[in-house]
């Protein structure tokens, strides 16, 4: 074929073009050691590179999670095993002093080591991670437990729903007996009360005639409104008939019904923290009543309260709930291993599937390194060869032998 | 006899001269863009008859030819038109190729990962305020994303918009050229530097509209469009224009309907209505095409769809595009067609000044529609316009809308660090009496029938009343339910309609309050209690309550006691599910199912594949246009040392010629001295 002038320098730059636009391609590879730079390159390899990427942050997300979980859950499950090891301590605390004969001094040092075991049980239950409380459920921010005042009734009556509110902060019990028999808010009902466990009394009485009906009882800093139309009695404290009560610390739960939740794969969840209500009892903030039984707390209260009179057999009724509390508190114990194992467990195969899909996504856009070596020797080459052809070719003129 | 030879050698020596000044034109003209390489041809001139013999005469030229071969220029124009079509298509997807990068990380959805990602990490820790802040800062990441996408896709497609501008008006530059240059050669036949000008405005025109040429016997062209129209003729033109939306009408000879089509709104489709039941409006349905009636547009069930003419009030929206009739008392016909472009398009002008559709229209495989422009750098600009850079910015609005009202519509349920005391929305109605789901909110058509709850509180944060709200909204407009909202919760929250139609809801002295669960998509709808304002990839961005305050962000709901724990985190959960949640993208025939990541990856792909279904289009087209560009500059063009080898051949021939005169006069001497 004919070939003009135009056409050779033409065709020469077309080939050089040609030839250095693949050279750099090839170099973006190298230097990016991806084999997809845009969409084009690959357009399906794309759009799954996206897909498996949002997939893999999934994961990530999911894996953070169980990682969270597995540090909130080992914390707590640290702490529900101490917590376990002073309620054996509580355990036999109570079982000394549900057995023998002790003088009141006796007594009264055993309730005040009671209390500082529930002490210790109030500062595990109030536990926290960061800012974040473990017992409390979905209300991270507010204590687990506060004491409250609370009342047990160590004679025959009243009944524990004829208080209606407590106010005033408690230190040791309050011991409070009737001295008059009687009904609230009918009669002038005599009391007496003795703050130091016994050894001094002080009087009172709620005068029911008076209008508006005086129906509550000052006891030192705290004060017991008890309900109208109550019945009480005298207290014998020979035959130990009558009525007689024992206000004490009892330990409210602040905290949310529901545990706080955070997914850990696409269908499962798990509770990062602990309703402290289903594990320990205490009295409902929003009721003021005690939890259902097994409730630890409330059988702990009670304890302080029968040792601090020197009840044994009263001692003796709580030993049972304070068991079954325990119980309660090592299944939980357990149900937190339970969600700790869980979340490990599921951290670990998450680790296994962000594996594959890394894998994948190198797969479909990472370079082969060698391959991209020797395509890289190759455009160089063509490159070359095609700058060296070119010079030849242009070089070339009839002009050299007329 | 020795003046004859005298006679032969002067006629050679002039031959030469021209021949050299043929071959110098050539060398020179050796670069020239479209020049033909210019060949003398000899003839031989006749015979004479002395003392019996027949004696030669020398040689004449009897023309400076041009070598051109017409059958290679009919297919080079060919594959020419399709590969500046090709490359007009590729210069611009593989703009939107490189926006569209995901590669390493970077890109839309890494910044949709990230965001919906910082909603798990808010999940985590529902109360903390750097969470707040790093999930402020990915929405902000995403929402730059979005806004800088659209606004690329906006500037290519302003810029594809004027390249047509200029373009039509270069082709009727061009179509004057050739209209002078076929008067100035039917003049002047033998130039043939005006027919190498010609043949070069040809393939200038053919660069940006594919045309057939056909040649006349008095040397002159006529030029056709592809779709027959056409341009040149001789010295008569017809021009290009490039002219706005228009709609036609064309009716059965029964028809009388006496009414008008009224359209608005914009698209990228050009649609083709026909009517296949006749009566009124309000009766009569029609169906429509998007490829100009080679198919209809059916539903998922493969049915085709029907739509019935009706007036402004039963409007239909067909892509995008408000269709409804006016002033119509006669009946429609079966068969009546209307066709509307709702877009700028190309046209030809006819002698009566009338304009015939050509743009580029391709059916729904992509292959082109007959009886329009095809080829040339203007249908690749009307193809990437229409086919790539309207459709993806429609999917990336889509995708962004999508993205808000699902984001919204869970964030509108839940409740923040601290209560309202008081909201506004960020949607208006256009009229608050009418019912909400024609009230022209942005997203009136997404609200349900149900109710929404409200809780408000008293000073001390604790829970005063909890009531719910309940919507029709085919019945219920905004002002019934502001109504509503002050009936229940009168004294406590006042709820009005600003000037620009947006719900606002004020508590009074000491009151706070919060939402709660809400199935109608009312709050969403509204933009009260929301995360994103806006509803396009180019208005969305945060809504200003949450980005004056990040404890705004709502992580947790109200719980079943009415207060809101500070470990809540179902909303933050909620969004992060989006991650891989199947949610309903666009609206009407075009709507899809799928996950949002799944969606772009979608868009990503299809972008990619057209970018490479391009390139490849643009090598073999290159291929095919350098082959015949070859074949023609291999007879055209000049080569400089075949004109050298001339150039020392015709400098012989000179010599020789120069010899001969000065052979002839020494013999004519030689006489003379005998004599």
């Amino acid at each position: 074929m004919r070939v003009s002038t135009s056409q050779i320098y033409s065709q020469s730059i077309a080939g050089i073009t040609q030839s250095l636009s693949n050279y750099t391609d090839v170099a973006n590879q190298v230097s990016s050691q991806k084999k997809i730079n845009a969409p084009s390159d690959d357009p399906a390899g794309m759009g799954n590179v996206v897909n498996l990427r949002s997939y893999d942050q999934t994961l990530e997300s999911y894996y953070n999670n169980t990682q969270l979980a597995g540090s909130l859950l080992g914390t707590a499950d640290g702490l529900l095993v101490e917590a376990s090891e002073i309620v054996i301590s509580v355990k036999e605390q109570a079982e000394q002093g549900a057995t023998g004969t002790y003088t009141d001094d006796q007594a009264n040092a055993m309730a005040e080591n009671m209390m500082a075991y529930q002490d210790s049980l109030l500062a595990i239950a109030n536990g926290e991670i960061g800012n974040d409380y473990l017992f409390s459920g979905e209300a991270t921010d507010t204590p687990a437990y506060e004491y409250v005042p609370g009342v047990t009734v160590t004679g025959d009556s009243p009944s524990k729903s004829d208080f209606t509110n407590f106010t005033g902060e408690l230190d040791d019990p309050v011991i409070v007996e009737f001295t008059s028999d009687g009904t609230v808010g009918t009669d002038v009902v005599d009391y007496r009360y003795s703050l130091d466990g016994g050894s001094t009394w002080t009087t009172g009485s709620m005068d029911g005639t008076a209008m508006p009906a005086d129906t509550t009882m000052e006891l030192g800093d705290v004060s017991v409104e008890m309900n109208v139309g109550t019945a009480v009695s005298a207290w014998d404290d020979d035959a130990k008939t009558g009525s007689q009560f024992v206000v004490r610390n009892s330990l409210q739960y602040n905290g949310a019904d529901d545990a706080m939740s955070i997914d850990i794969s696409e269908s499962t969840d798990i509770d990062v923290n602990t309703v402290g209500s289903d594990v320990f009892g205490g009295v409902d903030a929003d009721t003021g009543t005690a939890y259902s039984d097994p409730n630890l707390f409330e059988a702990i209260s009670d304890s302080v309260a029968y040792l601090w009179i020197g009840d044994e057999d009263g001692v003796a009724t709580t030993l049972e709930t304070i068991d079954d509390g325990h119980d309660q508190l090592t299944i939980k114990a357990a149900n937190v291993g339970a969600r700790e194992e869980k979340a490990e467990f599921t951290s670990t195969s998450l680790s296994y599937s962000r594996e594959r899909v890394t894998s994948a996504i190198s797969d479909e856009e990472d370079a082969d390194s060698a391959a991209l070596t020797i395509e890289l020797s190759k455009t160089e080459y063509i490159y070359n060869a095609v700058l060296s052809s070119t010079s030849k070719v242009i070089n070339m003129s009839i002009l050299d032998y007329l | 006899m020795l003046s004859n030879s005298l006679y032969i050698g002067q006629k050679a020596a002039a031959n030469a001269q021209v021949s050299i000044n043929t071959t110098s034109n050539n060398i020179a003209n050796s670069e020239t863009e479209g020049y033909q390489k210019a060949e003398t041809v000899y003839s031989s001139t006749d015979n004479i008859n002395a003392n019996g013999t027949s004696l030669g005469t020398g040689a004449d030229i009897a023309a400076i030819q041009t070598n051109w071969d017409s059958f290679i220029e009919r297919q080079y124009l060919s594959a020419s038109a399709d590969l500046s079509s090709s490359s007009a298509l590729y210069r611009y997807l593989s703009q939107m190729d490189s926006i569209f990068n995901q590669s390493d990380g970077e890109g839309l959805a890494a910044a949709l990962d990230e965001f919906l990602s910082a909603w798990n990490d808010l999940a985590t820790y529902p109360d903390s305020l750097a969470e707040r802040e790093a999930l402020f800062g990915e929405a902000e990441s995403l929402i730059y994303s979005l806004n800088s996408t659209a606004s690329e896709l906006e500037d290519m497609f302003k810029s594809v918009e004027s390249e047509i501008i200029d373009q039509v008006s270069d082709a009727n530059e061009l179509i004057d050229s050739i209209a002078l240059l076929n008067e100035q050669i039917a003049s002047s036949p033998e130039s043939y530097e005006l027919i190498s000008s010609r043949d070069q405005a040809i393939r200038e025109l053919d660069e940006l509209i594919g045309v057939e040429v056909i040649s006349s016997s008095d040397g002159q062209t006529k030029i056709y469009t592809e779709s027959g129209q056409p341009l040149v003729e001789g010295g008569e033109t017809h021009y290009l224009v490039y002219s706005g939306a228009d709609s036609t009408e064309l009716l059965q000879p029964s028809s009388s309907y006496d009414g008008e089509l009224d359209y608005s709104g914009s698209s990228s489709e050009e649609l083709l209505l026909e009517f296949v039941s006749s009566g009124p409006d309000g009766t009569a349905q029609f169906k429509v095409s998007f490829d100009g009636g080679e198919t209809w547009e059916k539903d998922e069930n493969g049915n085709t769809l029907l739509y019935t003419a009706d007036d402004a009030d039963g409007s239909v929206n067909i892509a995008g595009v408000e269709i409804s009739f006016s002033g119509g008392t006669t009946d429609h016909t079966e068969g009546d067609r209307y066709t509307i472009t709702p877009k700028t398009g190309l046209y030809w002008e006819s002698d009566s000044g009338g304009l015939v559709n050509i743009t580029p229209m391709t059916d729904a495989s992509g292959d082109d529609v007959s009886n329009r422009t095809t080829s040339g750098s203007l249908a690749g600009l009307f193809k990437v316009r229409d086919d790539y850079i309207e459709p993806t910015l429609s999917d990336l609005n889509d995708y962004a809308s999508a993205l808000v009202w699902e984001v919204n519509s869970i964030h509108s349920q839940g409740a923040g660090l601290e209560a309202h005391t008081a909201v506004e929305g960020s949607y208006g109605v256009t009229d608050q009496t009418a019912a909400l789901s024609n009230s022209g909110l942005a997203y009136e058509d997404k609200i349900e029938s149900g109710e929404f709850s409200l809780y408000t509180y008293d000073s001390d944060g604790n829970l005063a009343s909890n009531a719910s709200i309940t919507i029709d909204p085919a019945t219920d407009s905004l002002d019934d339910v502001v109504a509503s909202i002050n009936s229940t919760f009168a004294g406590s929250l006042t709820a009005s309609v600003n000037s620009d139609g947006e719900l606002e809801i004020q508590a009074a002295t000491d009151v706070s309050f919060e939402f709660g669960e809400d199935s109608t998509g009312f709050l969403a709808a509204m933009g009260v209690n929301t995360f994103f304002e806006g509803s396009t990839a180019e208005d969305i961005s945060i809504n200003s309550n949450v980005a004056s305050d990040t404890s705004n962000i709502n992580a947790g709901v109200v719980g079943d006691d009415g207060t809101v724990s500070s470990g809540s985190n179902s909303i933050a959960e909620a969004i992060n599910d989006l991650l891989s949640e199947v949610v309903s993208i666009g609206e009407g025939t075009s709507s899809t199912s799928t996950s949002l990541t799944q969606f772009l990856a979608a868009m990503v792909s299809e972008v990619g594949a057209a970018a490479s279904t391009a390139e490849t289009q643009v090598i073999c087209d290159t291929a095919s246009a350098e082959l015949y560009a070859a074949q023609q500059e291999s007879i055209s063009g000049v080569n400089v040392d075949e004109e050298l080898i001339n150039l020392t051949k015709y400098q012989q021939q000179y010599e020789a010629a120069c010899q001969i005169i000065s052979v002839t006069r020494e013999m004519i001497d030689t006489i003379l001295g005998i004599v």
